[in-house]
């Protein structure tokens, strides 16, 4: 392999590993309350603005602002499921919950336009140089971003992972996704379990939006192009499944930027797409067959 | 231990439940026979609170459950196996029973609970770490039983352990169910099987179309000759 083409391979790994770590939220709540949150990408813009703002009036460094991001995001999950969602999939009980799905699309235009009231359009980013610092192995050359970034996606994937499959609590999410009556019954409370999922999915796309603001600037609308994004992945790595975002997320990365090394962005562009649309037409359970949450 | 003081229930429009009234006495097993669609699981949802009532009242040792939560209902110490299994498809055979465990937060009972339904369902322990849906009918069933065994309950309610298992392996379940009830758990059969499970237990009610129609001892019932007419073809 030629470096360029390895170079373009391992950064298309780098970005993939944010771009599923983005999804991960998406398809954690998704796999546990069957609700499709279409305001994803405006909660990953607020992250960012969050960052941002921590670096600057904080003065904190890039990578030290993700717990605070983290946390943040976690509460803002918290209320939104609890005292937005919730009262709505009450009501619905019974049916599908077409009206949490209305209701994020309208969350996700407010929320949009407020961030553009608030902060205005610029695309911005926090000072420093660190986003620009370079590692070499060899011929091939790193941002520290993308080091970080790949890190760290990979770890909280990886924690995420563990929690679900071997904690108590991960254990109570995992029931509730697969049948939520039986959980139930077996006194399990669902609506704190959907607390807890929605908040934990927020806090990981608190990270991916620390760890994407080193790589791309802010601006009120750049949600919606990560979001779509995010469905993609989801539905690449089998939906409801968070091991699968992870894969998902690394093959969007990888055609992305190897498509970039043969054909203009536009049909990268689109044949992600294309991709995505075949594989929910012949394997609507994703590409890697592993198992929900 | 348990009153249904005539309750109705249904859903949305349609009542399926009528003035329901039947109890249940600490340490005994009680039947439930109807045929298809007479409103036995329903009445098990409303008495779990899965299902609201919309008249009268459940009553579980001594306290009233109506608008509980069902896993309000469960903390209680009430313990529901469901119709048809609903085992967690994605989750290895201990990973359901320890889902089973959880609201008690306390690992060495569910430990000790859990050894309990090994010693019960041997099979279980063997096959511990595989997938629950690769099971047969009876094992999951099996499954189910243990599942629900774990949240170490008081009374148990079994909604129609028999549906769709060969008769030996409905035999080799329905020899557990004495065990149970001997290790101090209430339980409350919900059959089609009737024969089976007056057997079984020392009273049973009858329903048809969402009401009692009949009640009495299990000898006096499997005496009865409506109910060997509708139900025994004899
Ligand atoms: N989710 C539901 N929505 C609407 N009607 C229902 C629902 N579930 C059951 N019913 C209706 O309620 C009535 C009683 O059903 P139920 O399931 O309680 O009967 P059952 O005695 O448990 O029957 P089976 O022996 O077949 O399990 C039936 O007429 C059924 O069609
Ligand atoms: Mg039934």
């Amino acid at each position: 392999m030629s470096s360029t083409i390895t170079q373009a391979l391992l950064n298309g790994i780098a970005s993939g590993a944010i771009y599923g770590l983005i999804a991960l939220g998406l398809s954690l709540q998704f796999g546990v309350m069957k609700i499709i949150n279409f305001a994803h990408g405006s909660f990953l813009m607020i992250a960012m603005y969050l960052a941002l703002w921590g670096c600057r009036h904080l003065g904190l460094h890039p990578l030290a602002v993700i717990p605070l991001v983290m946390a943040a995001l976690y509460v803002v999950g918290h209320v939104t499921q609890r005292w937005l969602i919730e009262p709505i999939y009450r009501k619905e009980a019974t049916r599908e919950p077409i009206g949490v799905l209305i209701f994020t699309t309208g969350l996700w235009i407010f929320l949009d336009n407020l961030f553009l009231v608030l902060a205005g359009p610029d695309f911005q980013s926090p000072p420093g140089d660190w986003p620009n610092e370079v590692v070499m192995v060899g011929d091939l050359i790193f941002t520290y971003p993308q080091v970080a970034g790949f890190i760290v996606a990979s770890a909280v994937t990886l924690l995420l992972v563990t929690f679900l499959r071997g904690t108590r609590i991960g254990r109570m999410i995992r029931a509730t996704g697969q049948d939520r009556e039986a959980a139930s019954v077996l006194g399990i409370d669902s609506a704190a379990v959907y607390q807890v999922s929605f908040a934990l999915g927020l806090a990981v796309l608190g990270v991916a939006g620390s760890l994407l603001l080193t790589i791309v600037p802010v601006d009120p609308f750049i949600g919606d192009s990560y979001g779509i994004r995010a469905f993609v992945v989801v539905v690449l790595g089998g939906i409801g499944s968070v091991g699968g975002a992870f894969w998902g997320g690394i093959l969007v990365g990888i055609i992305e930027s190897m498509g970039a090394q043969f054909m203009p962005v536009t049909y990268s562009e689109a044949m992600i797409f294309a991709i995505f649309l075949g594989v929910l037409y012949f394997r609507p359970a994703g590409l890697f067959g592993l198992e929900e949450a | 231990m348990l009153e249904i003081d005539h309750v109705s229930s249904g859903y949305g429009d349609v009542r399926v439940l009528h003035r329901v009234a039947l109890s249940v006495e600490e340490g005994e097993i009680v039947s439930i026979v109807g045929a298809n669609g007479a409103g036995k699981t329903t009445l098990i949802r409303t008495i779990m609170g899965t299902l609201p009532a919309t008249a009268g009242e459940v009553r579980f040792r001594g306290e009233r459950l109506s608008g509980l939560p069902p896993h309000a209902v469960a903390r209680r110490g009430m313990a529901q196996v469901m119709e048809g299994r609903r085992l967690f498809p994605h989750m290895s055979v201990e990973e359901n029973l320890l889902v089973g465990g959880d609201i008690l937060r306390d690992p060495a009972r569910s430990r000790r609970l859990l050894d309990w339904v090994y010693g019960m369902f041997p099979r279980l322990r063997e096959r511990r770490r595989q997938l629950a849906r690769s099971f047969s009918g009876g094992e999951q069933q099996m499954l189910a039983i243990g599942r629900a065994l774990m949240t170490a309950p008081r009374l148990l309610l079994l909604d129609e352990p028999s549906i769709g298992l060969a008769p030996v392996v409905v035999k080799e379940i329905f020899a557990r169910i004495p065990d149970i009830n001997a290790e101090g758990v209430t339980i409350l059969l919900v059959e089609q099987d009737v024969r089976r499970s007056l057997k079984l237990s020392a009273r049973g009610y009858v329903i048809e179309q969402g009401r009692v129609v009949l009640n009495g001892t299990s000898a006096e019932l499997l005496a009865n000759d409506g109910l060997k007419a509708a139900y025994l073809g004899q």
